[in-house]
């Protein structure tokens, strides 16, 4: 009975189950540079029109999503229907080491199976942003919350207050935010070695750090940059930049759950006809306790 | 006789190996090294309600339910051979038994056979519902960007909560956090939700609700650290009449200097690392092969 399930729906069940941690954060000074003057010149001009929040930033709030398919490889060689794609990575490619390189392309010819996310596991930062999801931004003095239709994942990003232990890693990471002028940045760190970029094997190192800059460009369009900075993995830092468009034709966000879709698919989480839905006009389920 | 000792039996070797795990596992997380040291809680003197601007209270904040084990089982349980006593939060019948409908309290039983934990939405790592995910012992975090109450759950789920008094969703748009409207009455949050799937369970014990369900939940500043949280539950496929739980929800703060502050949410991991659905499925699966064979 209730201790059969206890260990595992508490998902308790042992250390390795909650990968906790809460990271040093990373002031992010130095990471001017990296940023082109376009990005900054383009933020100033709209400056007047942008929607603003109550404490007169940006106001990013409101139900975004990346244009479809970028998430299957931010260097556009895997593409939808096989359509000529565009790589989103500054300059082309990832620069990659050399065994880093040959772990991708191992990745990417397994990737019906080694793609975490075929195992529905959290897609990690950045590869959150650009799926074919919505997703929700909520903004307060402190805290900058985004809710994903994805699994209900969300990250929850600290605008104030201290960093908590380090040791661990999270396959969301460790996100702090500050504002640039008109632009949010986001340091991520503490993300484990698990996750993918895309689903075309892009991968990084347990010692990745993110740099995400969140720019309004209008009142519908964020230009979502993202430079990525993993020493063990790449020769040098890189750089990607997205466009995220805001759902208008959403009011709210629904519920995509991955391994309850799965496993409702194949039979190995099964229906109740006596407690579950069953669409108006459609035939009633059998088998059922009433 | 027979029955309850094999269950017991079949328990003790599910929970045996991982108890030892259970425990240190949430010490690690829950104030051990994992939080730094910090003990949690910490509740002093009673502050008042926080404020926002408006006027409104500020439940911003990282909270626990003090549940009386509601997510293993909502009445008044004894302590059973290895499964924790439960103290009950039904504030409502008077009896404080949930009034199942008599096909319901005898699913109910069925679902405390050890084959049934399987089927424990929450065992295969899917969200809790609602009300299960105010009172799975695991914090959440409560955020007021303007026009909403955001929650989350440190096990990866969310609700949001709009307080514009939007129409809910189509009928045929079912959701397993269901669809939630909010409004302040005084000082207290309203929260209507509709437009379930009907496929959570309210607790490990089984409590059942099904996609008729229809909550109403009340948050109730009692002080800057505490909230009264109560849930009405109407759903006419189950039960013969509404009832109503009552809990509170302690928010969890850690020393920081001078100061207390918010504790952080972490990350449960829980499918990523989902290794024990397996020996559910196993004993599951025994169990029907079992049944099949009397049947014949």
């Amino acid at each position: 009975m209730a201790n059969k399930s206890i260990i595992r729906k508490a998902g308790f069940g042992g250390g390795a189950v909650l990968i906790l941690a809460v990271v040093l954060c990373l002031g992010g000074a130095g990471w001017g540079a990296v940023w082109s003057a376009p990005a900054q010149s383009a933020a100033q001009t709209g400056a007047r029109t942008l929607p603003r929040a109550a404490d007169g930033k940006p106001d990013l709030q409101g139900i975004w999503q990346a244009e479809s398919g970028v998430g299957l490889d931010l260097e556009g060689r895997l593409t939808k229907n096989g359509a000529a794609g565009r790589s989103v990575v500054e300059g082309g490619t990832i620069p990659y080491r050399p065994e880093a390189l040959a772990k991708r392309q191992e990745n990417l010819a397994a990737r019906q199976t080694a793609d975490p996310m075929a195992s529905c596991f959290m897609p990690g930062v950045p590869r959150i942003m650009y799926l074919d999801y919505p997703f929700q931004i909520f903004q307060t003095a402190e805290h900058v919350a985004i809710t994903f239709e994805w699994s209900q994942v969300f990250r929850l990003i600290y605008l104030k207050g201290k960093p908590g232990p380090s040791g661990f890693d999270f396959w969301m990471g460790h996100s702090m935010g500050r504002w640039d002028g008109d632009t949010f940045v986001v340091d991520v760190t503490a993300q484990n070695d698990r996750t993918w970029f895309d689903a075309a094997g892009n991968h990084h190192s347990d010692s990745g750090h993110m740099v995400e800059r969140y720019t309004l460009v209008d009142a519908d369009t964020i230009r979502y940059e993202v430079t990525v900075e993993d020493p063990k993995t790449f020769t040098r830092s890189w750089k990607i930049s997205i466009p995220l468009h805001r759902r208008k034709d959403m009011t709210r966000l629904l519920e995509f759950q991955c391994q309850a879709e799965a496993e409702e698919a194949s039979g190995l989480f099964e229906r109740d006809p006596r407690t579950w839905y069953t669409p108006k006009g459609a035939p009633a389920p059998g088998g059922g306790g009433r | 006789m027979k029955r309850a000792f094999r269950r017991a039996l079949i328990v003790t070797m599910l929970v045996v190996p991982f108890a030892a795990l259970l425990a240190p596992a949430q010490q690690r997380g829950r104030g051990g090294a994992g939080r730094g040291g910090a003990a949690r809680g910490g509740r002093g003197a009673s502050e008042p309600v926080r404020r926002m601007p408006d006027g409104k209270p500020d439940l911003t904040g990282m909270y626990l339910a003090s549940s009386s084990g509601a997510n293993y089982g909502l009445e008044q349980n004894p302590r059973d051979f290895l499964t924790p006593g439960t103290g009950g939060v039904v504030v409502d019948p008077p009896d404080r038994r949930l009034p199942y409908q008599e096909w319901a309290r005898a699913e109910r039983i069925e679902r405390e056979l050890p084959e049934r934990g399987y089927d424990d939405p929450t065992a295969h790592c899917f969200v809790a519902g609602v009300p299960r995910s105010m009172y799975t012992p695991s914090p959440y975090q409560i955020l007021q960007p303007p026009g909403y109450v955001v929650m989350l759950f440190e096990r990866m789920s969310w609700r949001i909560i709009p307080l514009d008094n939007r129409p809910h969703l189509p009928d045929n748009v079912r959701l397993w956090q269901g669809d939630s409207v909010g409004h302040w009455e005084g000082d207290t949050l309203v929260v209507e939700t509709t437009n379930f799937n009907g496929k959570a369970w309210l607790n490990e014990r089984g409590d059942i609700v099904s996609h008729a369900q229809h909550v109403v939940e009340e948050f109730i500043p009692v002080d800057a650290n505490t909230i009264t949280y109560r849930a009405t539950v109407t759903d006419p496929v189950v039960y013969t009449r509404p009832w109503t739980i009552q809990m509170p929800l302690n928010r969890r703060t850690v020393q920081d200097g001078d100061t207390r502050r918010d504790d952080q949410l972490l990350e449960v991991a829980c499918h990523e690392d989902n290794g024990d659905l397996q020996h559910l499925k196993e004993v599951k699966d025994a169990a029907r092969a079992a049944k099949q064979e009397k049947e014949k």
